[in-house]
């Protein structure tokens, strides 16, 4: 009987306290919904207004009006993310698996020089970058978004990740495979990719909100608006009279709520996808 | 057998070059281009509007010697990992366990802590500096209400790197705990049961199972949270600038100012090689550090 | 051994890299001087970069439109950066030569690339008679000017003004700042007064706030600017070599601007997002670019004031943005054609919906004076000042200056020194960066 009771009060103090910290974290996904919603002149209202009213569902359509390529700007985004995060699962698949299966020369060497690329702040290499690029005449483009993110930093990270998991898993797979008559080519897409699926759910979603939210390299590279991205069209809400809070906070609303929706239809595959094999 | 082995050595070396080929040709292309190109502008006096002077060690020099906002902005750097990796790690662990166990709303509550995980840090950034506004902020606002008058959260050289930091963890926890519970639920149920059969207690359970059997995962997220965390910017940029006064300058944030605003990008280069050095030394030690509590890796 | 030669090879690698830049350069460069050869009536595009909004943009869309018909050749493409990075990205473009040729261009922004020579003379202005360069404030002119020469035109000088919560001040049964500046008595010490009857800090109410919104880190040169010298101080000597704020009257100017946050309490502490248009403000500081976001206000009325009066006057400020052209654009003379064009007596009355124009016939025309609550306030707290308003001092290396003197204020914002304190520290950590 006391032991049931003791049952029920730690299950709820855990309740309390994980709603506890679930109600800190979401707060601001509520003051940004409700900005989203009110009117221009109540936003910064004190006491603050915790039901919008007038509820101004107008800043949606605004959001448009005021930035006629914001759906542009929004499809920029998406393809450039969705690009960058396939092809570094690709390179970073064959690279780390490389890295951590096949005994080559100067494997280790070739690793430490990768890794320590990953350790230098873009923002110093981003002025380089764009005197190189715009050399090749490739500035104001969206190659320098999608290329360099791939094969730079965000993929050295993805090789790390990658090569991290396949070292755990047991040397016999490959040589049983391979007295199978399984080429390393055939090793890798047939066994080693579908093994690691949890680990390229974890990479892609580095990968994905790297490319979404950055704003330095686009800000650069990038000057006409048809080619803006997101991170960019966002900050056009803010000029010198100020910001227009509740028009960014409904952009920034729309620019959430789809990665949101991906995450909870998959948490619980990517959660107990991860489980299942185990990313280590 | 020696034929073999050549055979064999070969073939390995052709796949493992093919493999990582395509890696190190777009590295060389387009991350150690620029990166060598940084070092070389770190010896030479350069603002983008007039031509790159050789300067030889001066920057470094300056750095090393005249340059108290470095120091500070080292140290800055340093108590801001030093304040978030453990309160991350641990945030993250003790999420972990609450949420591997069935419970109702466990899917819900997963959702609501890794939720700021798919947000833009710099949404995330500006949130977060009108909830620590002075008077008018929310959580001002929120004391208010039971009476407690609220400090100037950001305008308060103590309080300042703490907001920071907190703000910090509660964008990332997500990550880490779902890469814990992950590991929590690769441990075998078997290991839990024989020792509960032994009398071990909850805390014996947990320190001679559940820490060495999730060590490689933490030395992931340790690793992963450790880089981000001395590459610290969006959160400065948005929600301090780097005040009040130099309480919260650290390293990136520096390196923007001098390359993006003052257009020093020589001395810019300089400190981005100095934390180039920084963060390739505790990574290394991390390494060498990793093969005593990890024990998969050979 | 196998292993430096593979580093070695990678060097290689790098260097040849390296070499095909530079040789990229150069036959950038060649083209360029292929382009500068064909003129003509050859279709020509300009690139013209704003950091304003859609609306900016539509408006200077049916400008080009109309500017086309006369110029079917020309065609002019709208560049849009964001305002807080525009300087950064022009000063990327321009080291790599691919900077807009026409460009908007703010006042802190001004000395560097006019330093650097980046900016092409448009003195062909002066003498052009059917462009009436006369008609142009002098005032507005100063920052753009070098050795009789000028590299711009100014298209919003607005000065800063004072917006009053008109409802808060009747509610008290105060005289409004527009009663007291008709009277001559609009001064700091009335506009404490006035500010002490309204604020109840306890509720978030008060009655001044000088600082804009989210303008805590560049107050010094954005909303105080005007305190200081209405104190007779100012922040530099005149050559811009000495650090002048630590005097009496700087002093009494920052010892003022504490008091008000810290002591009476009328104004808004460090770090504060209260704005106007929610109320509980009794008098704002703002520029005529805020008039938009006022006209959204139904909650209360309001209205416009100028500046208060202190020792040394009102020390209205004026804010600064101009149009320039690059130099050494390949279409340097058509980019100026175009810059005439938007400067003139019509199209500066178009972009006067939304900037306080320069030139004088269209500043008192009816067009702009019906932009405020009431053409009688737009004519004392706009017309009536932008003759006495001062351009802030330009250094070509604004941004380190900005950065010491943004480090130092927060050490009263946070109240860890004492005023004298303050301004002796200030001056050893500026001084150096005056004379670089």
């Amino acid at each position: 009987m006391s032991n049931k009771r003791k049952k029920i009060a730690s299950s709820t103090l855990r309740f309390v306290l994980l709603a506890l910290v679930a109600a800190v974290i979401l707060t601001p996904f509520y003051w940004m919904i409700t900005t989203s919603l009110k009117n221009e002149t109540k936003v910064f209202q004190f006491p603050m207004q915790l039901f919008p009213s007038p509820i101004e569902w107008g800043n949606y359509a605004k959001v448009f009006s005021e930035q006629p390529q914001f759906l542009l700007h929004y499809w920029n985004s998406l393809y450039i993310a969705a690009l960058v995060t396939l092809g570094t699962c690709a390179v970073a698949a064959l690279a780390g698996y490389a890295f951590a299966k096949i005994p080559f020369k100067l494997r280790n060497v070739w690793f430490l020089v990768l890794l320590s690329g990953m350790m230098i702040p873009s923002e110093v290499t981003t002025i380089p970058s764009f005197l190189w690029f715009s050399k090749l005449s490739l500035v104001d483009t969206h190659f320098p978004l999608i290329v360099p993110p791939i094969l730079g930093a965000g993929g050295i990270f993805g090789v790390f990740l990658l090569r991290q998991f396949f070292i755990t898993l047991p040397n016999d797979l490959d040589e049983a495979a391979e007295i199978d008559g399984c080429s390393r080519w055939q090793i890798l897409i047939k066994i080693m990719v579908p093994l690691a699926s949890p680990v390229f759910a974890t990479l892609s979603i580095f990968t994905f909100l790297n490319s979404w939210e950055d704003f330095l390299d686009p800000l650069i590279f990038i000057s006409s608006s048809e080619k803006f991205t997101l991170p960019i069209a966002m900050k056009l809400f803010t000029d010198t009279a100020g910001t227009a809070w509740h028009l960014l906070m409904a952009a920034s609303v729309m620019a959430t709520l789809p990665l949101l929706l991906i995450f909870f239809m998959a948490q619980k595959k990517f959660i107990d996808g991860i489980a299942t094999t185990g990313l280590k | 057998m020696t034929t073999y082995t050549t055979r064999a050595n070969r073939r390995n070396n052709w796949y493992g070059y093919l493999f990582i080929s395509p890696m190190m040709l777009g590295f060389l292309c387009f991350l150690a281009g620029p990166i060598l190109y940084a070092f070389a502008l770190s010896f030479t006096d350069y603002s983008l509007l007039h031509p790159a002077s050789f300067v030889g060690l001066d920057n470094y020099a300056q750095l090393m010697g005249k340059d108290p906002l470095f120091w500070k902005t080292v140290g800055n750097t340093l108590y801001f990992s030093a304040g978030l990796i453990p309160l991350n790690l641990l945030l993250a662990l003790s999420l972990a366990l609450m949420l591997n166990q069935k419970l109702p709303g466990t899917g819900l509550f997963r959702t609501a802590i890794f939720t700021p995980v798919v947000t833009s840090i710099v949404v995330w950034a500006i949130v977060w500096k009108y909830v620590f506004a002075t008077d008018a902020g929310l959580l001002n606002q929120i004391l208010g209400y039971f009476g407690i008058q609220g400090p100037a959260w950001l305008y308060d050289t103590a309080l300042v790197m703490p907001v920071v930091i907190v703000v910090s963890v509660l964008k990332k926890v997500g990550m880490n705990m779902v890469i814990f519970l992950a590991a929590l639920q690769d441990v075998p149920s078997m290991y839990y049961e024989a020792a509960t059969i032994d009398g071990a207690s909850k805390w014996r359970q947990f320190h001679s199972i559940t820490l060495p059997m999730i060590a490689p995962s933490i030395f992931l997220t340790l690793i992963i949270t450790l880089i981000g965390s001395l590459k610290v910017f969006s959160q400065i940029i948005v929600m301090t600038e780097g005040g009040p006064g130099t309480s919260t300058y650290v390293l990136v944030y520096y390196i923007y100012q001098l390359a993006y605003k003052v257009f020093d990008i020589g001395y810019a280069s300089a400190v981005a090689f100095i934390l180039f050095f920084l963060v390739l030394v505790l990574t290394l030690v991390q390494w060498m550090l990793r093969k005593r509590w990890v024990h998969h890796e050979q | 051994m196998k292993k430096r030669v593979g580093f070695t090879l990678s060097l290689l690698l790098v260097a040849g890299m390296l070499a095909g830049c530079a040789s990229g350069k150069n036959s950038g460069e060649n083209s360029k001087e292929g382009v500068n050869a064909n003129g003509g009536g050859k279709q020509i595009s300009l690139k013209f970069s704003i950091w304003g909004n859609d609306t900016h943009k539509q408006m200077y869309d049916t400008m080009i439109e109309k500017y086309r018909e006369d110029h079917p050749n020309i065609n002019v493409e709208i560049m849009t950066i964001p305002a807080t990075d525009y300087q950064q990205k022009l000063s990327v473009m321009m080291a790599s030569k691919t900077a807009p040729d026409i460009m908007w261009m703010m006042e802190r922004a001004i000395p560097q690339f006019l330093g650097a020579g980046q900016l092409a003379d448009l003195s062909s202005l002066k003498t052009d008679a059917s462009y009436q360069f006369d008609d142009l404030y002098p005032s507005t002119l100063d920052l753009l000017s070098k050795d009789d020469k000028i590299y711009g035109i100014p298209f919003s000088t607005p000065p800063n003004m004072i917006y009053y919560n008109q409802s808060l001040f009747e509610s008290k049964g105060l005289k409004t700042p527009k009663e007291l500046y008709s009277e001559g008595k609009w001064t700091y010490d009335e506009m404490v007064k006035a500010a002490e009857a309204i604020a109840v800090p306890d509720q978030g109410l008060y009655g001044i706030n000088l600082i804009r919104p989210n303008g805590w880190t560049t107050s010094w040169i954005e909303s105080l600017q005007t305190l200081v010298w209405a104190y007779g101080a100012d922040y530099f000597s005149e050559d811009g070599k000495q650090f002048a704020l630590n005097s009496p009257e700087g002093e009494q100017a920052i010892q003022f601007f504490s008091d008000a946050m810290f002591k009476t309490r009328i104004h808004p502490k460090p770090g504060d997002q209260t704005t106007f248009e929610t109320g509980k403000i009794g008098m704002q500081q703002e520029l005529f670019s805020y008039m938009g976001k006022a006209k959204a206000i139904t909650d209360f009325k309001w209205d416009i004031a100028p500046m208060p009066s202190g020792a040394g006057g009102q020390g209205v400020t004026l804010g600064y943005a101009g149009y320039v052209v690059t130099e050494g654009s390949p279409h340097q003379a058509e980019a100026i054609e175009f810059v005439k064009y938007l400067t003139n007596q019509e199209n500066m009355t178009v972009t006067s919906q939304f900037f306080v124009p320069s030139r004088k016939s269209v500043l008192e025309s009816d067009a702009f004076l019906n932009q405020g609550p009431s053409p009688e306030s737009v004519k004392t707290a706009v017309l009536e000042q932008i003759g006495k308003g001062k351009v802030r001092q330009a250094f070509t290396n604004f941004q380190k200056i900005d950065e010491k003197m943004k480090i130092g204020f927060d050490s009263i914002y946070t109240q860890s020194v004492s005023v004298p304190d303050f301004l002796s520290h200030l001056e050893k950590e500026v001084t150096p960066v005056l004379n670089p």
